[in-house]
């Protein structure tokens, strides 16, 4: 499917030069369609489409306009008509026009032939679907993470996307951000020794309340929103809240696995892999309609003996951030912050001969650039399921109240057929993956 | 499969018959071979769901002549035991049956229905379980009594009476007021203008079910709680769901909407199957369903084709109806368990003459089916009844979920013009069950 935007740019140089040439006549054409204003001619832009365009979306959104040399967004998704409209108003001022077009329906953006590339932010569990469409369609795509609300999905997603040879990145933006980077190359390079224990800190959070059935807004299409999910009446539950119910998501666990947990495999070099023992305990609310845990703490267990405990940042002593302990020290990175033990072990550099991990400093143009390069990004989505699926075991051995035994080869629980039906959820019909 | 039993019964008197022929020598036989209680002809039963309502199911069938319990199944390790052997073995063993071989106990009802010996089984699980285990049973050849409310979902109705229908199984539903007298009485009046023609009909039951999430609890060691949940949606184990054997009462599952109907469900599949059998509408249903607007709409309100509406709550004036409210130009009918009340005050006494309107006659809910079984006949509430009766409540339960008038093609079962309430007929099960 590279081929296929190759081919689609050198035509349109292609015809413009035969026409102005047999025409013969001079054929105006915008300033802008030529690089006036920094822009490069269309052909060399990167078409987008944004599905999903609350606070999340609007913000890769803007960041896509923001690169004007690459990108040119030229539509926007979403089931909420107030939160399309919105972003058309951003997209149409940045480009000083009004042609951005809104959809309600993502199939439609995904059916225009013109559209390369989509960004994509609905709430979890409507990650799967669009994006296994899109890779079918032949789309190139920046998603969010965590990359799926069920580790089927999660695998399904990669495979298709694979399959299709589409340019993938997955939200997981602080591995373009310098102090993870460092940190996790000095722990690969073996500058704290052998690894034998892994903490990952994460938000506590969720809580619980209990919402009156209220109106739909105008606007909103509900059954939409829902879509894979399980029917349920309008409670005001969307845009942000959502993130507290299991049928949506598994709260602030999932959500930030794909940062921290991350983060943790890119240091380990644990990135096509997976741990064998999870165990754990999470505490859930005792009443009202958020079931997700509001606290929570599990231990996974590696092949090679190596423990990782993920918890809420207030069951670890270091509290947010991933901490790599090792025999000769250790090593621990947050947004904005680092420690290593011994102190001095962070301003060591690491050689040019020595294991350098993915450089990027900008992931969203490290995904444009990977769009016209058609390599690799730095998060490709087999890492994503990766670090997605630590997070969901997690989940599941907490559900489980046992300890259950992962096959990180075959992708599945040992003989635990119990366990192994958490790995799906059942889809409300007509989705399907 | 009616060919089966017919063999099985046929081949051990042909065999009877036929040994004795060929020896030639006076065989004998106990007289209990024959007759009603002879081996050949009685009912062979096994119990899926041993909760608090299959011990009444239970106590009914032991207690029936010519029936024998060989088998149960729960996912519930205390109460498998409790019926397998507190209530079936002990019954047996009370009555010194001597050759009574014992209640085998399963954790999974697939085992025991692939017992070949077992002619008929008895299902009451939670609601979520009725679909996938009616029609497994069919296809094994099993004749079927299974608790109301019949299905989760409209679709799985309509699934399960293909399923009766395709292996040409005897089902009854537990709607068991349609073999009560004053039900059957207060239906025949109505369907015989006694008070006139019908110009409403009022049905009280509990509302519809709940959505919200309980909190997780350890799993009890006696319990499967994944095959608890079976083919619905997947939630934590809590006790309210499935209560420790020590509650006595019948459990909360029923007012979540993953598991249950609520009361609309629960209650509906009893007072609006009478409802329904008053206006003669088995079979099909109402074509309109308008919840409560507040203003004109005072309560959830059906439409069937014929322009006579059936509300749900308690109309007229401010005492809640008790039971169903038959409401036509010439008088009332108001009946519920026990109780029956008339207007004009006379018609209680009123007599149904022969050249008359008379309804099915079934004294005995249990018996009817097991009857019907050794008739190879429809017993007082086949599977079509069960079937368009939920539906009804299903109906109500959408509607009160959307909060929008639906229009309702009895026929087609589908909505009319409305793709998000035809969602809602069915639900996504999870894996490995399907229907």
């Amino acid at each position: 499917m590279a081929n296929r935007n190759v081919s689609r740019r050198r035509f349109l140089r292609d015809a413009a030069g035969i026409s102005a040439g047999i025409v013969g006549f001079p054929y105006i054409i915008s300033s802008s369609a030529l690089g006036a204003d920094g822009a490069s001619p269309p052909s060399e832009r990167i078409v987008m489409g944004c599905i999903g365009v609350g606070g999340q979306g609007t913000g890769n959104m803007q960041n896509f306009l923001g690169k004007r040399k690459d990108a040119q967004v030229v539509a926007v998704c979403d089931v909420d008509q107030r939160n399309a409209e919105k972003a058309k108003r951003i997209v149409d001022k940045a480009y000083g026009n009004s042609d951005c077009v809104i959809y309600r329906d993502f199939h439609e953006i995904i059916a225009r032939k013109d559209i390369d590339a989509l960004s994509l932010a609905t709430p979890d569990h409507w990650h799967s679907i669009p994006v296994i469409l899109a890779a079918e369609a032949g789309k190139d795509m920046y998603g969010e993470k965590p990359l799926a609300r069920t580790i089927h999905e999660a695998k399904v997603m990669r495979d298709t996307v694979n399959r299709y040879g589409r340019i993938w990145q997955t939200g997981s933006w602080q591995r373009s951000v310098a102090n993870f980077h460092h940190g996790a190359e000095l722990v690969r390079n073996g500058r704290i020794g052998k690894v034998t224990r892994v903490e990952v800190g994460l938000p506590t959070g969720g809580g619980s309340d209990n919402k009156p059935v209220v109106p739909v807004p105008e606007g909103l299409d509900w059954d939409f929103w829902l879509g894979p999910a399980p029917w349920v009446p309008f409670r005001g539950v969307y845009h942000w809240d959502w993130r507290w119910i299991m049928d949506y998501s598994g709260g602030q666990l999932t959500d930030w696995a794909g940062h921290h947990i991350d983060i943790a495999h890119w240091g380990l070099g644990f990135d096509d892999t997976g741990p064998v023992e999870i165990e754990g305990k999470g505490v859930y609310p005792k009443d009202g309609i958020f079931n997700v845990p509001t606290a929570y703490k599990f231990t996974c267990k590696y092949a090679d003996g190596l423990e990782m405990v993920v918890a809420n940042d207030r069951q670890v002593p270091k509290g947010m951030g991933t901490v790599w302990y090792g025999e000769k020290g250790w090593v621990h990175v947050d947004r904005g912050r680092q420690a290593t033990n011994p102190p001095e072990l962070w301003n060591e550099t690491i050689g040019p001969n020595e294991d350098r991990l993915y450089e990027s400093r900008d992931h969203h143009q490290n995904f444009l650039d990977c769009v016209k390069s058609r390599k690799k990004t730095i998060t490709p989505i087999e890492v994503a399921c990766r670090s997605i699926s630590v997070g969901l075991l997690g989940e599941i051995a907490m559900l489980m109240e046992r300890k259950v035994r992962w096959d990180p080869v075959r992708e599945d629980f040992v003989n635990d057929p119990e366990a192994s039906r958490l790995l799906s959820r059942p889809m409300r019909a007509p989705w399907h993956l | 499969m009616i060919q089966k039993n017919l063999n099985r019964r046929d081949f051990i008197r042909a065999a009877a018959g036929t040994a004795a022929a060929i020896t030639g020598l006076p065989y004998v036989v106990p007289s209990s071979v024959f007759g009603a209680e002879a081996p050949s002809n009685r009912i062979v039963l096994g119990f899926i769901g041993c909760g608090k309502q299959s011990q009444h199911l239970m106590r009914s069938f032991l207690g029936s002549p010519g029936t024998q319990v060989v088998a149960a199944c729960d996912v519930d390790k205390l109460k498998l035991e409790r019926s397998s052997k507190g209530i079936v073995e002990k019954h047996y063993a009370d009555r010194n049956v001597g050759s009574y071989k014992g209640c085998a106990a399963y954790a999974d009802f697939r085992d025991l229905l692939a017992r070949n010996d077992i002619d008929a089984v008895v299902i009451s699980t939670p609601d979520h379980w009725h679909a996938v285990t009616v029609i497994e049973s069919c296809k094994a050849g099993k004749d079927v009594y299974c608790e109301k409310p019949l299905s989760q979902t409209i679709a799985e109705a309509r699934a399960m009476v293909n399923a009766v229908r395709k292996y040409n199984r005897i089902f009854q539903t537990g709607s068991m007021q349609r073999s009560s007298q004053e039900f059957r009485f207060a239906c025949e009046l109505v369907r015989n203008g006694y008070i006139g023609d019908i110009q409403h009909v009022t049905v009280n039951v509990g509302g519809p079910p709940e959505d919200k999430v309980l909190p997780p609890q350890p799993v009890p060691d006696y319990l499967d709680w994944d095959m608890w949940v079976g083919p619905a949606m997947w939630r934590p184990y809590n006790n309210d769901l499935a209560p420790h054997i020590s509650f006595d009462g019948f459990p909360n599952w029923r007012y979540y909407s993953y598991y249950g109907g609520g009361g609309m469900t629960d209650w509906g599949a009893h007072h609006f199957d009478i409802a329904q059998w008053g206006l003669g509408m088995d079979g099909t249903g109402p074509v309109e369903i308008i919840p409560p607007d507040g203003k004109e709409y005072k309560d959830l309100t059906y439409k069937y084709a014929n322009g006579i509406p059936m509300t749900h709550g308690g109309r007229a004036g401010d005492a809640r109806v008790n039971g169903v409210l038959f409401e036509g130009t010439k008088g009332k009918v108001e009946v519920n368990r026990g109780y029956l009340k008339t207007t004009p005050d006379t018609l209680k006494d009123q007599k149904i003459g022969a050249d008359q309107i008379h309804l099915y006659d079934s004294k005995n809910h249990y018996t009817d089916w097991l009857d019907a079984i050794r008739k190879r006949s429809d017993p007082i509430c086949k599977i079509e009844i069960g079937a368009s009766s939920v539906t009804v409540c299903h109906l109500g339960n959408i509607a009160y979920k959307l909060k929008r008038l639906l229009k309702w093609d009895p026929k087609r079962e589908v909505f009319i013009g409305d793709d998000e309430a035809n969602r809602l007929l069915s639900r996504a099960m999870r894996s490995p069950w399907q229907i």
